[in-house]
């Protein structure tokens, strides 16, 4: 009969007990993460089949330990933290270098596991980790509650914006999510991966990047009034909080590079679109994102070098696996020679096309960045009509956001191809 | 059951009268119709000023107030904006615009959902309300008769002492006469019972002796047939054991015999004397609840209480001869003790009633009893408050203590009695036991509280020796509570007639207002 006392100093099976084929232990100890999260997962998906009829229900283990294809089971997150500075530095080269080993729904506990983060620390995690694929405040049962209702203004503030911003995010990252899927791409990614050719980029662990669209580069040093920030020149980039286009021409740090001294405030944290993105948002942050599925959509334009601009959007029912047999939404939209066109996003190969009809989902906003600055621009609708672009936020949920080119309400519907046209005001 | 708030029945009466006479006005939808103003003529300025819009944009699913939501009052637009439902039947609210269209009823009457989507439920949520002011009625009508009761029967106390008055000093002195006369024969018979059993231990002594030397004498001259008797006892044994070592047939054995068989070899019985891990859990002789921790090692003793003395004896008795039988004058002994336990529990009560005479009867212009002398049912006993960590006595008219659950005897004078306030909703017991410095003497403020069963209840130390408990008891219930609950009842269910039409009213309006907007 085995040792039933896990007496040694690992607090597991002794390294060298023999498995059935005389297999020891060491060799298949580290599978075990992977197939006791796997058969969880198993049963709720079969389980899924009985409780929500012939399309299952999608299940949701959360694991600590994992295997290579891990990443086919269910997220996984860093693990047990500290409410410390140091660990919020950590934990981007933590999650870059495990979305690069192939498992992209990743994340760490926001503000520490252990200990009792500072409101300072809880906001500037909180900004940092609406960008997290898997966003999850956890800590400690004895530690002091965390709530984020419960610390004191201006933080309460900051920290209700940050979240409103993920639910205005969720569009993006769940196309994001359906690469993921389809080809294994990871959600947040080192710049060298977007810009392998600039040498400034490999050994950056301060700044990562969100898709190819969105760059983040968080604050996290207590009491910092300015972050240096890389901004690699092969793009345009636009600030994401105020819609402001970076520009090139002053503030260079004298050590070349493209490397910017940015000024932070509390309020938020440095994140940029890439120039030549379209990024669909909702900004209409709900109490649950289930709510959310009916909402309509903005579109930020983002222009590059060649006033160009492409992006896509993937809706499903969230929830579910009919997307397996055609049931979802997957559209491209690009922007060239002042014409914004929304097309059928090419299928992927071994997949159905997609065929869901989202009647009642249409986009409610265009923000254009990029845009010639000089006067005022109109736009031709499919149906004729003309309107003028007017000075708006560029986002509902941001909270310095500027005036940029908008186009209210065209209402076109998202499931449907349309082409819009912009132009200078005749 | 405690009293009931008072104030939340009149407000809801006033809440439905001011429901009722805001008409369904042309307003967007989700606006206050108090503020119908700002959202009339041909543009509308957001309510923080920092926009003017066509008023054609309101309500246009667009946020074009982004900072203060107000162009979107009815649609999800803005997650800043405001909703208010109508709420007829019960209270109008104020619902964040990020709950409008999402498919939960937030608001009780529905509006904040598309028509036919959720129920009106503002009528159950106030029917709960409404039978809660009934319950209350019962309520205060049941604990009016109990205060009845408790005044005629503070009536026949008077009268009973009144016929008492003459006899108790005597009764008394008897009394006294009996337990002395008890106490000398207790003194006798446990002389006569300790001679018995000394007695009686000589007579055992002297026949074991006997049987001891009888013993030896046989030894020595049988040992033979000692001998094969320990023989064909080991023989026995050895069967016994060869037996057991067998494993019983495949067929025969159960699955339940097999797992035991395999674990038998692994797990040792506790050997004899010792007790399993866990006996001895459960209420200790201590009373309290099983400590898992002290119990859990078989060889720590259980009787923490036993003192010293009698543990020795007892490890002496028991591992030398089974104990002695009791003579029978032991048996008298404990009989008249018994007796005297009773005779002295007489004279005491006989004692107190002796007292409460004095003090109630003859003394009773001393005393303000009240009104009717209802607090009259109060005098005479003492009733207790037992917290977990303090216990508060209180003794109308007479004194009140502080002692612990666990060491009664540790007590603490919280005062005498002082009186009641002017209007006998507090009691007051002063000039207790002093506490060190300036603090003042500890005192026991008692609150009096309407309900329909005594009981006591609460009792702290907001300030240091300053002590403050409740009393609940039907004599604080008064008249006029039950003539204000009775009024509100009416009220509410006269009124409840008039909201439900008005609630049919309202559905059809907005029923009619849907079929023009398609």
């Amino acid at each position: 009969m085995l040792s039933t006392r896990l007496s040694n100093t690992q607090v597991t099976f002794p390294k060298d007990n023999l498995h059935v084929g005389g297999v020891e232990h060491r060799s298949v100890h580290n599978r075990y993460g992977l197939d006791y999260h796997q058969a969880t997962a198993d049963g709720l998906y079969r389980r899924g089949y009985q409780t929500h009829g012939p399309d299952g229900d999608r299940p949701f283990v959360l694991s600590r330990a994992f295997f290579p294809g891990t990443q086919r089971v269910g997220p996984i997150w860093t693990g047990d933290n500290f409410a410390k500075w140091d660990h919020l530095q950590m934990s981007v080269p933590m999650l870059l270098t495990i979305s690069m080993a192939g498992l992209p729904f990743s994340g760490a506990d926001v503000a520490g596991f252990f200990g009792n983060p500072e409101p300072e620390l809880m906001v500037r995690w909180n900004q940092l980790a609406v960008f997290y694929p898997f966003f999850r405040g956890h800590a400690h049962l004895e530690s002091p509650r965390r709530e984020p209702y419960l610390f004191a203004e201006p933080y309460a503030s900051h920290l209700r914006n940050a979240i409103r911003s993920r639910y205005a995010l969720l569009p993006y990252m769940y196309t994001l999510f359906r690469h993921a899927n389809i080809t294994g791409v990871p959600l947040l990614r080192p710049l060298w991966y977007e810009f392998p050719d600039n040498k400034d980029t490999f050994d950056l662990d301060t700044q990562l990047m969100l898709g190819p669209s969105m760059l983040i580069s968080p604050v996290m040093t207590p009491g910092a009034t300015s972050i240096d920030v890389l901004l690699p020149r092969a793009s345009r980039w636009y600030d994401a909080n105020t819609g402001a286009e970076v520009e090139r021409s002053s503030s260079w740090l004298s050590s070349g590079g493209d490397k910017q001294k940015v000024q932070v405030t509390l309020d938020s944290i440095p994140v940029y679109y890439r120039g030549g993105s379209v990024v669909p948002r909702r900004e209409r942050p709900r109490r649950a994102a289930n709510m959310m599925l009916d909402d309509p959509v903005t579109l930020v334009v983002a222009l590059d070098a060649n006033n160009q601009a492409s992006g896509d959007l993937y809706l499903d029912d969230g929830h579910s696996f009919a997307f397996k047999r055609g049931e979802y939404l997957h559209r491209s939209f690009t922007f060239n020679g002042g014409q914004l066109q929304s097309t059928p996003a090419p299928t992927a190969t071994n997949t159905p096309p997609g065929s869901l009809q989202l009647p009642t989902v249409t986009v409610e906003r265009i923000v254009f960045m990029g845009l010639p600055k000089k006067g005022a621009f109109q736009a031709k609708l499919p149906s004729g009509q003309v309107v003028d672009l007017e000075f708006e936020p560029i986002s509902v949920v941001a909270p310095r956001a500027a005036s940029a080119h908008v186009m209210r309400k065209p209402d076109l519907p998202i499931s449907q191809d349309w082409t819009v046209e912009i132009y200078p005001k005749q | 059951m405690r009293l009931l708030s008072c104030a939340a029945p009149l407000g809801l009466v006033a809440l439905w009268l001011v429901a009722a006479s805001r008409s369904a006005a042309a307003v967007p939808r989700g606006v206050d119709p108090s503020q119908a103003a700002l959202y009339s003529g041909p543009t509308f300025t957001c309510k923080d000023g920092s926009k003017t819009i066509p008023i054609e944009r309101v309500n246009d699913g667009y946020c074009d107030c982004f900072l203060d939501g107000s162009d979107e009052p009815g649609t999800p637009a803005c997650y800043s904006g405001y909703f208010w439902c109508q709420n007829l039947g019960f209270e109008p609210q104020l619902l964040s615009t990020s709950f409008v269209d999402d498919g939960v009823c937030d608001c009780c009457d529905g509006s904040d959902e598309a028509l036919g989507k959720c129920r009106n439920t503002c009528l159950d949520r106030s029917a709960s309300e409404r039978q809660a002011v009934r319950d209350h009625v019962a309520f205060v009508r049941r604990a009016l008769d109990e205060k009845q009761a408790l005044i005629s029967s503070a009536v026949q106390k008077q009268r009973a002492w009144q016929n008492r008055k003459g006899l108790i000093s005597s009764e008394v002195s008897s009394q006294a006469a009996e337990v002395n006369k008890l106490q000398a024969q207790v003194k006798q018979a446990e002389a006569t019972a300790e001679a018995d059993r000394k007695r009686l231990a000589q007579e055992v002594e002297a026949q074991r002796e006997a049987a001891r030397a009888a013993e030896e004498a046989r030894q020595q001259g049988g040992g033979q047939a000692a001998d094969a008797e320990a023989a064909k006892q080991q023989q026995q044994q050895q069967q016994e054991q060869a037996d057991a070592a067998q494993p019983p047939s495949q067929e025969t054995e159960t699955d339940e015999e097999r797992g035991q068989r395999i674990a038998s070899q692994w797990i040792k019985p506790p050997a004899d004397g010792e007790e399993g891990a866990y006996e001895g859990e459960g209420l200790g002789e201590d009373g309290e609840g099983g400590h898992l921790d002290d119990d859990a090692y078989p060889y720590e003793d259980h009787d923490d209480e036993l003192d010293d003395e009698d543990y020795h004896h007892h490890d002496d008795d028991d591992m030398a001869e089974p104990p002695l039988p009791e003579p029978p004058s032991a048996a008298e002994h404990a009989a008249l003790e018994a007796q005297l336990q009773a005779a002295l529990e007489k004279l005491e009560a006989l004692q107190a009633e002796g007292l409460n005479i004095q003090r109630y009867h003859q003394g009773a212009a001393n005393y303000d009893f009240g009104p009717n002398n209802v607090f009259l049912a109060l005098a005479g006993r003492c009733i207790k408050d037992e917290g977990k960590r303090w216990i508060y006595e209180a003794c109308f008219f007479d004194k009140a203590v502080q002692s612990e659950p666990h060491a009664p005897k540790n007590r603490v004078s919280l005062g005498s009695w002082h009186g009641f306030n002017s209007d006998y909703t507090q009691a007051y017991f002063t000039d207790g036991d002093p506490c060190p410095g300036d603090l003042p003497k500890r005192s026991l403020t008692v609150n009096l509280v309407c309900d329909d069963k005594e009981h006591m209840y609460g009792g702290e130390e907001p300030a240091t020796c300053i002590y403050r408990t409740n009393l609940a008891t039907p004599i604080a219930c008064k008249e006029a509570d039950l003539i204000k609950a009775e009024q509100d009842l009416q009220q509410l269910e006269r009124h409840e007639a008039e909201i439900r039409s008005q609630i049919a009213a309202a559905e059809a309006a907005r029923r009619d207002i849907s079929k023009t907007e398609l």
